[in-house]
């Protein structure tokens, strides 16, 4: 998350106007070291494969991002437009670091990539609408043998 | 979201990972942030406190930063026809570099709206008709993703993105910020105009689902007709 000071007047305003939500405690889990824990990576960076369907405004369902995935092959069709696209443009590890986790997989840091990684649409109005879906991942992570996720809000 | 451990990075919205074409850098964030799985022993918010390297850009207000292809200058007009004309002639003369960018990256972020960046033409002549009160030409029944008129934010993503990335594969000593490249675009180009032209089309439709997609297709505070240099 960026520092207010560094967002555009306009932008810093309207983030300021949102209401917060009420958080309860998260789960506590204690995951294996992570040299022998399977993370994936959760987006909301509203990325899906060139060949499957692109999100609308406000979608709350998820795309499938298979771990083989060639990261050339996503697109992104995220309804905000404030933020900085330019960085996806230049490198899609910006907002889903896959190379860098496979990377550390390669480096004996991290255990293993997750078979499936998911993408949501960010900017979400109201975003407890997600919990359904939200839940759901969860469910398949953890169907999955995966250990952690590794969310990269957008 | 709530979750248990996370780490807090002061990198501008949308690169939760930092500076592009990075990777020691993009490994750190992403050792630290998983390190807190093993090291953290109760719900927790770290800070990362690495500044980005030296060189980047990303961040930084608009400044000295300028598109080296020199492109015409945009003749105020509301007219469909010059609209799609002066949004070719842009187009046309970035295109080289739009292609060196992608051949030089292997990939290429247009395709939002549903077609590749080989019709970009398509794509810039359906946006600048709407823009200008005309209708769609044809279209050879083209796969766009959306319908319209969700469809023109997505076609104004798609040219956004398609001048973006010519801009960046110039030669020049550092890229464009996010600053620099909004300031271009909605402050020197007939895109820019044409995007606004779309949103004011949106805002006086008098259909308030309509105007709520002006908020996807310009980004907060270029929306100002001040802005233009020209």
């Amino acid at each position: 998350m960026v520092r207010l000071s560094d967002l555009h007047p306009d932008m810093a305003k309207n983030l300021l106007g949102l209401e917060l939500p009420q958080l309860e405690p998260a789960p506590w889990i204690t995951p294996p070291p992570l040299a022998e824990a399977t993370v994936a990576i959760v987006t909301t960076a509203g990325l899906a494969r060139r060949d499957d369907r692109p999100f609308s405004p406000g979608a709350l369902e998820y795309r499938l991002i298979p771990g083989d995935t060639d990261p050339a092959d996503l697109q992104m069709s995220h309804f905000s437009v404030n933020f900085d696209r330019s960085a996806f443009q230049q490198d899609y590890n910006v907002a889903f670091p896959i190379d860098r986790l496979r990377e550390l997989v390669d480096a004996g840091e991290v255990g293993a990539v997750a078979p499936h990684h998911y993408s949501f649409m960010g900017a979400q109005p109201a975003p407890e609408r997600l919990e359904q879906t939200g839940e759901e991942v969860g469910r398949l992570l953890r169907e999955a043998g995966v250990d952690a996720a590794f969310l990269t809000p957008v | 979201m709530n979750v248990p451990r996370s780490l807090w990075v002061p990198f501008p919205l949308g690169r939760p990972m930092g500076p592009a074409d990075a990777p020691e850098f993009q490994r750190d964030v992403l050792r630290t942030s998983l390190g807190l799985l093993n090291s953290a022993a109760e719900p927790t918010v770290a800070d990362y406190e690495r500044d980005a390297p030296p060189g980047s850009s990303m961040g930084d207000p608009a400044g000295e930063w300028a598109c080296a292809v020199a492109l015409p200058q945009p003749e105020p007009t509301d007219d469909a026809d010059a609209l799609v004309q002066g949004l070719l002639d842009e187009v046309r003369a970035l295109a080289p570099w739009y292609d060196e960018g992608r051949r030089a990256r292997g990939r290429s972020s247009v395709g939002a709206s549903g077609v590749g960046a080989d019709q970009i033409e398509l794509v810039a002549g359906q946006l600048a008709r709407f823009a200008g009160g005309a209708e769609p030409e044809p279209d050879g029944d083209a796969a766009w993703s959306h319908p319209a008129p969700v469809r023109y934010k997505f076609m104004a993503d798609d040219l956004r993105a398609f001048y973006h990335e010519a801009a960046a594969s110039q030669p020049g000593a550092k890229p464009g910020s996010d600053a620099d490249l909004n300031t271009w675009v909605f402050g020197q180009t007939q895109l820019g105009e044409v995007i606004r032209l779309a949103a004011d089309r949106f805002e006086n439709s008098g259909d308030r689902r309509l105007a709520t997609l002006v908020i996807g297709l310009i980004p907060a505070g270029y929306r100002s007709r001040k802005l233009r240099s020209w």
